[in-house]
């Protein structure tokens, strides 16, 4: 994993070399650049006139140390961008994910539980349409509906003037969050019920019921708890959202997170800030494959060490 | 169970799995079903219990449990209702064959078991597991506080069986029924793990239904024998007259096909000539007829009807005569 | 007299012909297809056209679905972009997947180290939040057309790779292999001759489904203003135009009508895909959690074919 997420930072930034920017601006202040005869001097010193995997390792080196270089396009250090979206971003993801995980568990197990029932059809249903409608789609149209003409709910953006505290920022939150949770659900209702539904024929289902458990407890204590599984495995794997951003629906409502922060370094080709998010994006996915390894071992206790009794 | 039918829909279609299966079990006896696999017999089981597939169901007939002259009827009974659970686990315990699949690989094994105690009787959660300890340790397992708070995978196979059994008779029920608990397992623990079912069985009176397909085992633990082919029972009797003196063709040709220690090693095996059909065939007359060495045309054409003997042994054939006894073969015997 | 048994094509076609939600996303995609190459006759205004006299008028008879702001018929304007969406998702699908298929034979059939490199590069690309790992790209390479195709050729082809690879781990055990392996046969001719074959049914129901999962791509992508060029219209770029809010309030007609295409569009694929999967691969065909909502909604109403098993 580690050898794979260097390498597309890596691809990232000879591709960046490759373009017509000066790579310069993006490792020092705008001060610095301001005055030319540094430059040359600088050049030397940042290692430009070095081979290109020097370069690389030396801005992989930087990143350790904290210094995350330059957005091109507006000379603001990229780290304080990203401390200034960062937030927006979790907020978003994170309530997101929690909503959707948990609203996809609940129905899972009842659609599972009740094969052919009124939630199972219904539950089908949301997700044949998940896959057929674009998310960002339902971010507009509820947009349109509940903020515009409803005036339910503020047109955008994360906070309106004066506001200050969570509370008062909320109704901002309400309608990205449920575009965000409804995609989310779609994808997810698929997997909790088939998981569900795994479950429930085996065998040791049977054993429970035999010993003359009521239902619930049942589905409960034995089939909920083995279907986790696979479904914590997906949404391990959503984690990296939390730093690559909802894109599309940060830019549905204007909402000011690391997504918007993406798409607006693509259109200017501003490759600093690429990277870094990149680079971030894969230790994402790293931490979240630990977390996955983690998990396993908590809910199934064959994958942890133990000897044979005999 | 009483002329009981059980069916199975399988895509879009209907399978006659049970067909009028009739059993009586006497309290305190031990009962072996035997047949080949596909015959029903873990359908009968899974049919006292109420625990049939979501695809199944009782056609017809009745399931009644006595007990102190009350008869419940069985599968009357609202499947998962108060009532059928009270059975099942503390009347009624069962043992299944899939030691691996049918434990909840992440519970731990104690409490799996104590989990039945705790459903039905009112104990503290120390009290059960002591009691939980004990059965372990009267079973047969090894370091038994320890063990308690093990893993079902940490088990070899036999062991995962004394704890199936200890599930089953945790609440020390009456009936016992236990689906083929020692086919997956090798010879030697199979003969400790039969000798433990009887030792249960014989050390509080229980009564126990034991599915096999195990002829061997049959003669070690078995007070009476039902013989099921293709849905039906087709023979039902004491251990001794079934084995001993089969009358149902069926029933010979099984025995026949038992290999034997002292047997003739330079003759061949005997089989049955034939496949055993799919449940999806229904036929007017005797399944059996096919195959049957003494079938008669009339075999074919009706219902046939279960025949009584001496000593209530039951046959379902009618080329029986009187006495019990087959004519002479019509097709010549096969040797393959 | 014998009969004579129809080939395995015929059966095929006669057996999508009986799969009702099949048959219905074929109609409407049949349809979506044809009013799009014919779209100069249908709609009789030139996309491009714009009438200062005309403009941002809502739906009217003279204009199905409105003008924009520039005065452009959005009717002809949906349909030319159907054109090239359409081409978009097709090529991209059918690159993707020749590049999935290809490594993915290689990754089955010869194992060892390719076999997990090649893993390993897919799970990265595939745990890579999607439309980031797109964008990535596009700042590489630029946008337009053809470059949308290729990018998508590239970060899609991870789906195919494992169904691919899956089929020929297992049939590369199965017999008729040892007794190709047996005579001699190069690797190229199994590969080619013997195993492919087998494994087209999954290949083909994933082309199919790519198909919507790029259409949808696409839409978001050009949406951002980052797909393909407003000059080349696509349903995505004509959604571009509601990124004013201004437009997601009162223009409407502007990309509900995009929109609805595309959900009409890709809905039509995702059921001819469930269609195929059902006719091809029976054994998914049995499992009640694949059936769509439709299939098991005509069977309450209808009562279920009768089967003999003979």
């Amino acid at each position: 994993m580690v050898p794979m997420a260097l390498a597309i930072s890596a691809i990232i930034f000879f591709a960046s070399r490759l373009s017509p920017i000066d790579p310069l601006y993006s490792l020092i202040s705008p001060d610095a650049a301001s005055d030319p005869t540094n430059l040359a001097i600088l050049r030397e010193r940042l290692g430009f006139n070095d081979p290109i995997f020097v370069q690389y390792f030396n801005w992989l080196f930087e990143i350790f140390k904290g210094n995350f270089g330059y957005s091109i396009q507006s000379g603001q250090p990229i780290s304080e961008i990203l401390a200034l979206r960062m937030p927006a971003t979790l907020e978003l993801v994170l309530a997101a994910l929690i909503i959707s995980t948990t609203l996809s568990l609940l129905i899972g197990l009842v659609a599972g539980a009740n094969r052919g029932g009124l939630t199972d059809k219904l539950s089908r249903v949301l997700a044949a349409i998940g896959i057929s409608v674009p998310d960002f789609f339902i971010g507009l149209a509820l947009l349109n509906v509940m903020a515009y003409r409803a005036s339910l709910f503020p047109t955008g953006q994360r906070i309106s003037p004066g506001q200050v505290t969570f509370m008062e920022r909320l109704p901002h939150l309400v309608l990205p969050v449920a575009t965000l949770s409804i995609a989310m659900l779609a994808v997810l209702i698929r997997y909790t019920r088939n998981s569900v539904l795994d479950t429930i024929n085996r065998d040791f289902v049977k054993t429970a019921r035999s010993k003359g458990l009521p239902e619930w407890k049942v589905m409960w204590s034995h089939v909920f708890r083995n279907s986790l599984g696979p479904v914590m495995v997906l949404i391990a794997f959503r984690l990296p959202l939390l730093v690559g951003g909802a894109v599309l629906v940060e830019a549905v409502f204007q909402w000011p997170g690391i997504g918007k922060t993406i798409v607006e370094a693509v259109t200017v080709s501003d490759y600093p800030v690429i990277m870094v998010v990149s680079l971030l994006i894969a230790v994402a996915i790293l931490f979240a494959s630990f977390l996955v390894d983690i998990a396993k071992s908590i809910l199934d206790p064959r994958v942890r060490l133990g000897a044979t009794i005999e | 169970m009483k002329d009981v039918n059980v069916s199975f829909t399988v895509e879009s279609s209907n399978l006659h799995i049970l067909r009028d299966v009739s059993l009586q079990v006497p309290r305190g006896s031990f009962l072996c079903i035997v047949g080949e696999s596909g015959c029903g017999k873990s359908v009968t089981a899974q049919a006292i219990v109420q625990l049939l597939p979501d695809n199944g169901r009782v056609d017809s007939g009745l399931i009644s449990y006595y007990e102190s002259g009350k008869a419940t009827e069985l599968n009357k009974l609202e499947k998962f209702g108060r009532e059928m659970r009270s059975f099942r686990g503390a009347k009624i315990g069962m043992i299944f064959q899939d030691t691996l699949s049918s434990l909840n690989p992440a519970h731990r094994v104690g409490r799996q078991v104590a989990e039945s105690l705790l459903q039905h009787q009112n104990l503290s959660k120390d009290e059960a597991k002591e009691r939980v300890i004990e059965l372990f340790r009267k079973l047969g397992i090894p370091d038994p506080e320890r063990r308690f708070n093990a893993y079902p995978h940490e088990f070899s196979g036999g062991m995962r069986q004394r704890v199936m059994i200890a599930i089953a008779t945790i609440c020390e029920p009456d009936l016992v029924i236990a689906d083929e608990p020692t086919t997956a397992l090798d010879v030697t623990i199979q003969a400790q793990i039969m000798t433990l079912l009887k030792n249960l069985q014989k050390s509080a009176q229980r009564t126990f239904i034991l599915i096999t397909h195990n002829m061997a085992l049959v003669s070690e633990v078995a007070d009476h024998v039902a013989v099921m082919y293709l849905g039906r029972v087709v023979e039902y009797g004491s251990v001794d007259q079934v084995l001993r003196s089969p009358r149902h063709p069926y029933t010979q040709a099984l025995l026949q096909s038992v290999p034997s220690l002292d047997a003739d090693k330079s003759v061949e095996l005997k089989t049955v000539d034939g496949q055993t059909p799919s449940p999806a065939e229904v036929t007017k007359g005797c399944e059996f007829a096919e195959r049957c060495l003494f079938a008669s045309d009339t075999c074919k054409d009706r219902v046939i009807p279960l025949m009584t003997f001496e000593g209530n042994h039951q046959v379902r054939c009618i080329r029986l005569d009187e006495k019990g006894n087959l004519p002479k073969p019509d097709k010549a015997g096969s040797n393959v | 007299m014998t009969e004579k048994v129809p080939s395995t094509a015929r059966l095929l076609v006669r057996n999508f012909a009986g799969n009702l939600t099949g048959m219905f996303g074929l109609l409407v995609i049949f349809l979506i297809i044809t009013s799009a190459i014919f779209a100069e006759e249908i709609s009789g205004y030139n996309p491009n056209l714009m009438d200062g006299m005309s403009t941002s008028l809502s739906p009217s008879t003279d204009h199905l679905m409105g003008t924009d702001q520039l005065g452009r018929d959005v009717f002809s304007r949906v349909l030319y972009g159907g054109r090239n969406s359409i081409l978009i998702g097709i090529t991209a699908s059918f690159l993707g997947n020749l590049i999935g298929t290809v490594l993915g034979a290689i990754a089955g059939y010869l194992g060892g180290r390719i076999d997990t490199v090649l893993i390993r590069v897919s799970e990265l690309f595939m745990t890579f939040p999607q439309l980031v790992l797109v964008l990535i790209f596009v700042t590489i390479m630029g946008q337009g057309v053809s470059n949308v195709i290729i990018i998508f050729a590239i970060t899609g082809w991870m789906t195919t790779l494992r169904l691919v690879r899956s089929e020929f781990l297992s049939l590369r055990e199965e017999a008729f292999v040892e007794a190709d392996r047996a005579f001699g046969f190069s690797k190229k001719r199994i590969i080619f001759r013997h195993l492919l074959p087998n494994t087209m049914s999954p290949i083909v129901v994933a082309f199919t489904i790519n198909i919507a999962i790029y259409i949808i791509a696409e839409a978001g992508l050009s949406f951002l203003g980052l797909g393909v060029p407003v000059t080349t219209p696509t349903w995505g770029n004509l959604l571009s135009a509601a990124q004013a809010p201004v437009v997601v309030e009162q223009y409407w007609w502007l990309w509900v009508f995009p929109a609805v295409a595309i959900i009409a569009f890709v809905t039509g694929v995702n059921f001819v895909g469930d269609g195929l999967r059902d006719v091809l691969d029976p054994r998914q065909r049995t499992n009640a959690k694949n059936k769509t909502f439709l299939a098991t909604l005509r069977e309450k109403l209808f009562g279920s074919r009768k089967q003999t098993i003979e």
